[in-house]
């Protein structure tokens, strides 16, 4: 009993020691929020991201192991839009932690964004819809530009002796994010009117940045998973409206889209929506440059 | 408005000379050109207006962008700015107008708050249970020295278990508020009914009302996210069918160690009455006196740890928990009434093992084990109607041990399948330090499969066969089936893990 408590006191005390730096404990609920991140921040933040870039975002499970993480935060930075409903709220009751509660201390990036398809009623008879619009804005490479400055401002309410630093870093990420911006546009504007379907509402916001159209999603209503009819009615569209892509994200069943790929002769293309997605999308430029390679190979 | 208009409809009579009076045609000529000039005023402040409103921003993403460059200070009370723009958004004149007409009408109400009404859920559970034995011959069994009275149990057929209301919402920066408010045929009860702190520095948490105690892992948990349409036996014989929810504090500190760390303390009133209870006894019989005054409140005391792990995919979590209170219980045993106080301890460990396949698939495996001890002593009247037979008294004290494990395999987005073992595997008995001989080997075995076509909705279908039941000293196996409906509309807040 004497050894436990002795072991425990030490790991308490080891853990407070490392809270002695200056760095500021960062933890963002996806990989690119981590990326941006720790981009502003450079060494002066210590960045924790909870759900992987491999998983569905809608369900991160709340793993107790991320309440000791969200306990230490000084920062916790989330996506929004009621992406995150099924886990964050849950974790912030159990963390203990007064300063993620307050203003000071959290950073919802979807309140930066002008939202699409805000449903104009809302009801769960359509399926799993998110009330204020749709979540997934960070695949429109135009808006991370406003999701890095809110960040950098976030940073330096709460360290403002290195506020010049993020300033900095955020300028120069900014410098070379609107240069890679431009260089995707050019190589997506042979896209525009490109007609897709996807399993989910996933990249809407990319498709309407680059002037693509959807015809289609492989899941009838949002998380609801594909029927055998709806399929065929689907195919029945991209027969008669050609269709020319299928987005597939990582997380979800691939066999539909194949399926429809082969009775239609379309591609399907596997698409990462996030850092950590497919191998190569190691941050945030390589997921787009990898999105911008799939598509245009 | 009417000011400007009555010198515009009045202009034609003043300005039209005198003598082309009669002659209507030229008449309608000037008005015409007089409609014509003001037509141009107002497309020309139409335009104005537009130019105005595009100047202030309409867009959202400009306008954000526009104030991201202003201090963070400046920022957070920037509230009044974002309600400008929307109100712009809205065309003005003809709101303008209903809000005047409803003025007049006295209808507006200036303090609207129904943006502030909490998260309002509501649970509804059904099942059909089919059974191979009656309903009253089943509510005569027990599980000795573990469910020593009747089963409540549902009947075979058709039962509408409960309705569920939960709500939930900050009271103001420092409390959360929530109730559980579970409704029966028969009645309204107040499961839960608390608040919890949530700006207590150094990792603490306070939490007071009523509310489900944190022994052990499946305690805590609502019935609508356990895994079987029952509790396991150990939990039902411990704590009784509805868990052990009591009044009371709870505290916890939650370490500041990398990986989770969870200590706590929780003083409740313990007046469940499966192990612990409070109520005053008393039996008297042919001038012999067998009594004790209620046990003082609160009675029931509890401490616990928690911790969690996680190896690459597979998530460990474990704890330990230990209860100690009084006892008071009197029940009606046969056609006679049995009486005992004492004290009891209860001693449980936990360890639940998760491995997540993807996004939509998971193994997990729980496993609880708890011990009993208790010190009683026992008055027993066997017929109170009968003055020929007197009371006895004896001291009896029980050390009693049960465990569940439970595998639950998600193989798919909607399915879920899994077993569970329940079994009661220590029973020592002592009345007046004697060792009874009790019947060992209580156990039940269930399966169950559940088509899950929303986080929202829930169909289970679950087998029990129940080796723990006796009718007096003769065991009874039982087995039964469910088919349980479960679902959830509203407001409902994520679950913990």
């Amino acid at each position: 009993m004497k050894k436990l408590v002795s072991l425990v006191f030490l790991m308490i005390v080891s853990t407070w020691s490392v809270t002695v730096d200056a760095q500021i404990k960062v933890v963002t609920t996806y990989p690119y929020i981590g990326d941006l991140t720790q981009k502003i921040g450079g060494e002066k933040v210590d960045v924790f991201v909870l759900g992987k870039g491999t998983e569905d975002p809608h369900f991160i499970v709340p793993k107790p192991s991320f309440i000791a993480k969200l306990r230490g935060a000084d920062l916790l930075i989330i996506n929004g839009a009621d992406l995150e409903t099924g886990f964050v709220p849950i974790l912030i009751q159990q963390a203990n932690n007064p300063r993620i509660q307050s203003f000071k201390g959290f950073l919802d990036l979807s309140q930066q964004i002008k939202l699409i398809n805000v449903p104009v009623q809302v009801s769960r008879s359509e399926g799993d819809i998110h009330p204020e619009g749709n979540p997934h804005f960070a695949l429109d490479p135009h808006r991370i530009s406003i999701l890095a400055k809110a960040i950098k401002e976030k940073l330096c309410g709460l360290d403002s002796n290195n506020c010049r630093t993020y300033e900095k870093r955020a300028g120069d990420f900014q410098k070379h994010w609107e240069e890679k911006t431009k260089e995707w546009d050019q190589k997506l504007s042979a896209l525009k009117g490109t007609r897709v379907i996807q399993y989910h509402q996933l990249f809407n916001y990319f498709i309407a940045a680059y002037q693509l159209s959807v015809i289609g999603t492989i899941e009838p209503k949002p998380g609801i998973p594909a029927t055998a009819r709806h399929i065929d009615e689907l195919i029945g569209t991209v027969k008669t409206q050609k269709g020319a892509f299928i987005f597939q994200d990582v997380y979800h069943e691939r066999k539909s889209a194949r399926f429809i790929a082969e009775k239609t002769n379309i591609r399907d293309i596997l698409l990462p929506h996030d850092v950590g997605a497919v191998p190569e999308a190691k941050d945030l430029f390589s997921l787009f440059d990898e999105i911008v390679r799939r598509l245009t190979d | 408005m009417k000011r400007i208009l009555i010198p515009i409809l009045l202009l034609p009579f003043l300005m039209v000379p005198r003598s082309y009076g009669s002659d209507i045609e030229v008449r309608l000529e000037a008005l015409e050109k007089i409609i014509q000039e003001q037509q141009g005023i107002i497309e020309k402040q139409q335009q104005e207006i537009n130019e105005l409103k595009a100047r202030t921003g309409m867009n959202k993403e400009s306008n954000v962008a526009e104030s991201a460059t202003t201090s963070p200070k400046q920022k957070e009370s920037g509230g009044p700015l974002k309600v400008q723009v929307k109100d712009l958004a809205y065309p003005t004149t003809p709101i303008e107008q209903k809000y005047s007409e409803r003025l007049k009408a006295l209808e507006i109400y200036s303090f609207p708050q129904g943006k502030l009404i909490p998260d309002i859920s509501f649970i509804v559970d059904g099942s059909f249970i089919g059974r191979g034995m009656n309903d009253e011959s089943y509510r005569r069994l027990t599980v000795p020295d573990f469910i020593p009275s009747g089963l409540s149990g549902s009947n075979r057929g058709f039962n509408l278990n409960y309705g569920e209301m939960a709500l939930y919402a900050p009271v103001d920066p420092y409390f959360d508020l929530a109730a559980v408010i579970p409704f029966s045929e028969s009645g309204v009860e107040l499961e839960e009914a608390y608040f919890r702190t949530k700006m207590l520095p150094w990792g603490l948490q306070l939490k007071a009302g009523k509310f489900r105690s944190s022994f052990g892992r499946l305690n805590v948990q609502h019935r609508h996210v356990w895994d079987f349409a029952d509790a396991p036996l150990i939990n039902r014989a411990f704590f009784g069918e509805d868990g052990l929810a009591e009044k009371g504090v709870h505290l916890n500190w939650l370490a500041p160690t990398p990986f989770y760390l969870l200590l706590g303390g929780e003083i409740l009133q313990g007046e469940n009455t499966a192990s612990f209870g409070t109520s005053s006894l008393s039996l008297q019989k042919n001038g012999l006196t067998f009594s004790k005054d209620s046990a003082p409140g609160p009675n029931l005391f509890l401490g616990f740890l928690k911790s969690s792990v996680d190896i690459g995919s597979l998530s460990l979590l474990g704890g330990f928990s230990l209860a100690q209170g009084q006892s008071r219980q009197s029940l009606s045993v046969g056609s006679g009434t049995q009486a005992a106080y004492g004290d009891a301890k209860i001693y449980g460990f936990d360890l639940t093992a998760k491995y997540f396949i993807d996004s939509y698939r998971y193994l997990s495996w729980q496993n609880e084990f708890m011990f009993r001890q208790r010190r009683l002593n026992v008055g027993y009247d066997p017929a109170p109607d009968d003055l020929t037979q007197n009371l006895s008294i004896y001291g009896k004290d029980l050390n009693q041990s049960g465990l569940y494990s439970q595998l639950v395999y998600r193989f798919a987005e909607r399915w879920r399948t899994g077993i569970r073992y329940d079994l009661l595997s220590q029973n020592d008995v002592y009345i007046n330090s004697v060792t009874q001989s009790r019947p060992g080997d209580l156990n039940r075995i269930s399966a169950m499969l559940e088509f899950k076509p929303t986080e929202f909705s829930t169909l289970r279908l679950q087998f029990n066969r129940d080796n723990s039941l006796f009718d007096g000293d003769r065991r009874e196996p039982v087995n039964s089936i469910f088919l349980q409906f479960n679902m959830a509309i509203g407001a409902h807040r994520a679950h913990a893990y």
